[in-house]
C-alpha cells in the first residue's frame, strides 16, 4: 500500500475515535481541552516495590496514565510491568515511553502491543522511539537513518495492527510474509518519543501523539513544528496528544538532591545538540556534562549540575509551585503531563499531595 | 511423571485463562505458555496465567535468544518470578527456521548456532542464579544440541517416537542429580481418537518431522520417506495439507502422541522406562477446553489404583 494512502486510511480510523473522545469531554475537535491529564512516568530501573505501589494507588490518587520508560538491558521487562500495571488498574492508560526499536525485533514490539492491548482493554499506548543517545552509545548500537527506520517500523506496524501481512525491509527489520493472524484491526495508538526537529515532523505527520521532554523554549519549539506539520496535513490539534515527561523534584517531602543532580545530567546528555541551541544555558556546562556523562555516568556528571540546569530540565519546588508550572506547560497545548523519576524522600507522600492538589483545583 | 499442556494462544487473553484454570484445578503439574510462532507474547500472557491459577507451574517458552537477547530473557523471568513468586520454569532453544526467517532472524552456520545457543544458555543461567526454583529447560533435536542441554536443568525432546528418545538419553550419557528428561511433542489425547483423521495434530507433527536436521534424517533412516513432503514444504515455504498429505501415518506417529485415555497411560509408561520423567502435551491438545479437560480425565484415569498397564492389542 502506498505510504501517504495508508497514513490517511489510519488515520481516519483514529479521527473517529478521537472524535468520539472529544464528543465525552465536551471539547470541541478543533480546541485543545481545557484540562491536562495527570500522569506517572517511571523506569524499567525502579525497583519492584515503588512499581507495584504506583500500580496500587494508581486509581485511588486518580492517575490517569502511567508510562514506563525502557532503561536498555536494565532492570524490570516492560512488557511484564506493562501487563501488571493494566491488570492492577482500571482507568490509568499505560503506555511504553518508550520502546527503544533499535533493540527489539519489530515483530515483537507489535506482539508485545497486540497482547497488551487485549489485556488492557484498550488502555495501552505503544511509545516509540529509537532510544536514549547514552543508551545507544553503551549498547554499541547506531542506527544511520533515524527518521526513514522510524517511519518503516510505525508503518509496518499500523500494517500489522490493520491484520495485513507484512513483507517490508528496513534498516531495523526485515519481514517477510509475517502477521498477526487478527481477523479485525486493532486499534492501537503510536506516541513518538523524539526531540530532534525531523522526527518531530515525522510524529506530526504520523503518530498519534507525541512524548516530549525538555525546558520550555524547547517545548514551544517542539510543539510549534508539530502544529505546522499537522495544519499542513490538514490535522486538528486534537489528532496529536502531547505529552511532556518532566524530572519532577518535590522539595516538600525530603528527596535526594544528589539522585536529581543525576537525573538532570542524563536528560542534558541525552538532548541533542541542535536542542540545547535552542536553549537559554550555560552551554559550556551543557558541553561539560554531556561529556562526563558519557565517559563516566550520571552519577559523576551530576557534580555539574546547579541551580539553574535544576530548573530548566525539571519541574522542582513545593506541590502548588509544582503545578503551577504544569499549568504553564499545558497552555503551550499539552494534553498530558507525566511526573517523572527522580522519586526519592518520601516520594509516596508526595505523589499523593501533588496528585490530591491537581484534582482539587480542577473541583473533581 | 510430571504432566504438562501447551495452552494454544491464538485465543483470546480470557480464553487463554480458562484454559490455564481448567489446568490448574484438574491438577496438572504445569501450563506452558508457548512463544513465537504464537502471535501473543509469552512472558504477559504468563503473567495474566499467574494472577489466575494457584498450584500449577508456568513454563515460558520455547524463548529463542535468537529473537530475545539473553538480557531480556532474564528480565522475562525475573519480572515474572518477583511479582507472582516461584512458579516458572523458562524453556530455551533456537526455534523454529523457517518462522525466523520470516521475523528476519537468520539461523546462520551449525557451529555458528551451536555456540551461540551454548553461550546463551549460560548467560542465562548465570543470570537467574538467584532464583534456585526456576528450572531452565533446552529445547533439542539432534546430538550438538542435546550436548548442549546437559548444561540445564533438563531436556525436553518434541519427538515421541521410543527408539528416538532412547537413542537422545544414550547422547545425554551421564547427567546431573536432577536433571529433567522430557518430551514435548505435539499430542491429541482424547475418549476417542482416530489420529489420521486430524489434520491438526499432523500438522504438527509433521512441522516437526519437516525441521528435522539432515542428521537426524539419516540417523533413523527418515530421510527417502520425507523427501517428497519436504521438496513441496521448500517450494511453498509452509507446511500445509498437500504436504501433510505426503506423510505416511507411520511416520506421523513417530512425532506425536494420539491416544484414547488408556493408551496414554500405557504411552507413558513406555516412556517411563525409558527415563522420561515429564511430558508437556503439545499442540493441538491446548487448543481448547475439551482438550484441557480430557487431559486432566487422562490423568486421573492413570492415577487410578485400578489402572494396570495393557497391551493396546489385548
Amino acid at each position: 500500500m502506498h505510504i501517504q494512502k495508508y497514513i490517511r486510511l489510519s488515520s481516519d480510523r483514529r479521527i473517529l475515535q478521537r472524535a468520539a473522545l472529544l464528543l465525552g469531554q465536551g471539547t470541541q475537535p478543533d480546541r485543545l481541552p481545557d484540562m491536562y491529564r495527570a500522569s506517572i512516568g517511571i523506569t524499567t530501573s525502579m525497583n519492584t516495590s515503588a512499581t507495584k505501589w504506583i500500580g496500587q494507588n494508581a486509581n485511588s490518587l486518580g492517575v490517569e496514565g502511567i508510562w514506563i520508560g525502557e532503561d536498555i538491558g536494565v532492570g524490570q521487562e516492560p512488557s511484564i510491568l506493562s501487563s501488571l500495571l493494566l491488570e492492577g488498574t482500571t482507568r490509568a492508560r499505560v503506555g511504553t515511553g518508550i520502546t527503544p526499536l533499535a533493540v527489539h525485533n519489530v515483530s515483537t514490539v507489535a506482539r508485545m502491543a497486540y497482547t497488551l492491548q487485549e489485556v488492557g482493554n484498550g488502555r495501552f499506548v505503544l511509545g516509540l522511539g529509537l532510544g536514549g543517545i547514552q543508551d545507544l552509545q553503551r549498547a554499541g548500537l547506531k542506527v544511520d537513518r533515524p527518521v526513514s527506520a522510524l517511519r518503516d517500523v510505525t508503518l509496518a506496524l499500523r500494517q500489522l495492527f490493520n491484520a495485513d501481512s507484512v513483507t517490508m525491509k528496513s534498516e531495523l527489520f526485515n519481514l517477510t510474509e509475517f502477521s498477526l493472524r487478527i481477523s479485525q484491526p486493532i486499534d492501537i495508538p503510536i506516541f513518538f518519543g523524539v526531540r530532534g526537529p525531523q522526527m518531530l515532523r515525522l510524529a506530526g505527520e504520523m503518530a498519534d501523539g507525541v512524548i516530549l521532554s525538555g525546558p520550555m523554549e524547547y517545548l514551544r519549539y517542539a510543539m510549534d513544528t508539530i502544529d505546522k506539520v499537522a495544519h499542513e496535513r490538514e490535522k486538528t490539534l486534537r489528532e496529536i496528544e502531547r505529552v511532556v515527561w518532566l524530572p519532577t523534584i518535590p522539595t516538600f517531602k525530603g528527596g535526594s538532591d544528589r539522585l536529581a543532580k543525576q537525573v538532570v545530567a542524563l536528560v542534558v546528555a541525552d538532548t541533542p545538540k541542535q536542542v540545547l541551541d535552542l536553549l537559554d544555558i550555560d552551554r559550556n556546562r551543557a558541553d561539560r556534562i554531556r561529556e562526563v556523562v558519557a565517559a563516566s555516568g550520571p552519577k559523576v556528571g551530576a557534580d555539574l549540575i546547579n541551580q539553574d540546569f535544576i530548573d530548566t530540565f525539571a519541574v522542582s519546588g513545593t506541590k502548588e509551585h509544582m503545578i503551577d508550572r504544569f499549568e504553564e506547560i499545558q497552555k503551550l497545548g499539552v494534553t498530558e503531563v507525566v511526573l517523572g523519576p527522580p522519586f526519592s524522600g518520601d516520594w509516596r507522600g508526595a505523589m499523593t499531595e501533588i496528585f490530591h492538589e491537581i484534582h482539587q483545583r480542577r473541583g473533581s | 511423571m510430571e504432566w504438562g499442556i501447551a495452552i494454544n494462544l491464538r485465543e483470546p487473553v480470557s480464553e487463554i485463562v480458562e484454559k490455564a484454570m481448567v489446568a490448574d484445578t484438574g491438577g496438572l503439574d504445569s501450563v506452558w505458555i508457548t512463544d513465537y510462532p504464537a502471535t501473543k507474547l509469552s512472558p504477559v500472557l504468563a503473567s495474566v496465567v499467574a494472577q489466575k491459577t494457584v498450584k500449577c507451574r508456568i513454563g515460558v517458552g520455547l524463548l529463542s535468544p535468537l529473537i530475545y537477547p539473553p538480557t531480556q530473557i532474564v528480565r522475562f523471568m525475573s519480572s515474572l518470578i518477583r511479582a507472582h513468586g516461584n512458579r516458572f520454569d523458562l524453556l530455551l532453544g533456537p526455534g523454529d527456521k523457517t518462522r525466523l526467517a520470516n521475523i528476519g532472524v537468520q539461523y546462520g552456520k551449525g557451529t555458528a548456532l551451536v555456540k551461540e545457543m551454548a553461550e546463551s544458555l549460560s548467560a542465562v543461567r548465570e543470570g537467574l542464579a538467584d532464583f534456585k526454583d526456576c528450572r531452565v529447560f533446552f529445547g533439542a533435536q539432534g546430538f550438538k544440541m542435546i550436548e548442549i542441554s546437559r548444561a540445564s536443568d533438563g531436556v525436553l525432546l518434541n519427538y515421541s517416537d521410543p527408539e528416538m528418545i532412547q537413542w537422545a538419553i544414550t547422547a545425554l550419557g551421564r547427567v546431573p542429580a536432577g536433571f529433567g528428561v522430557g518430551v514435548f511433542p505435539p499430542t491429541l489425547v482424547g475418549d476417542s481418537v482416530s489420529c489420521h483423521e486430524r489434520l491438526g495434530v499432523r500438522g504438527s507433527a509433521a512441522v516437526v518431522a519437516l525441521g528435522l536436521s539432515p542428521a537426524m534424517m539419516k540417523q533413523f533412516n527418515l530421510y527417502e520417506a520425507l523427501l517428497p513432503a519436504l521438496s513441496l514444504f521448500r517450494e511453498r515455504g509452509k507446511v500445509d495439507e498437500n504436504v501433510i498429505q505426503l506423510l505416511d501415518q507411520s511416520i506421523i506417529d513417530r512425532f506425536c502422541v494420539c491416544e484414547n485415555l488408556e493408551g496414554v497411560c500405557n504411552r507413558l509408561l513406555q516412556f517411563e522406562k525409558l527415563g522420561v520423567t515429564m511430558i508437556v502435551f503439545g499442540p493441538p491438545q491446548g487448543s481448547n477446553h475439551e482438550g484441557v479437560n480430557q487431559l486432566v480425565q487422562a490423568k486421573n484415569t492413570c492415577k487410578k489404583p485400578d489402572w494396570a498397564p495393557r497391551s493396546p492389542y489385548s
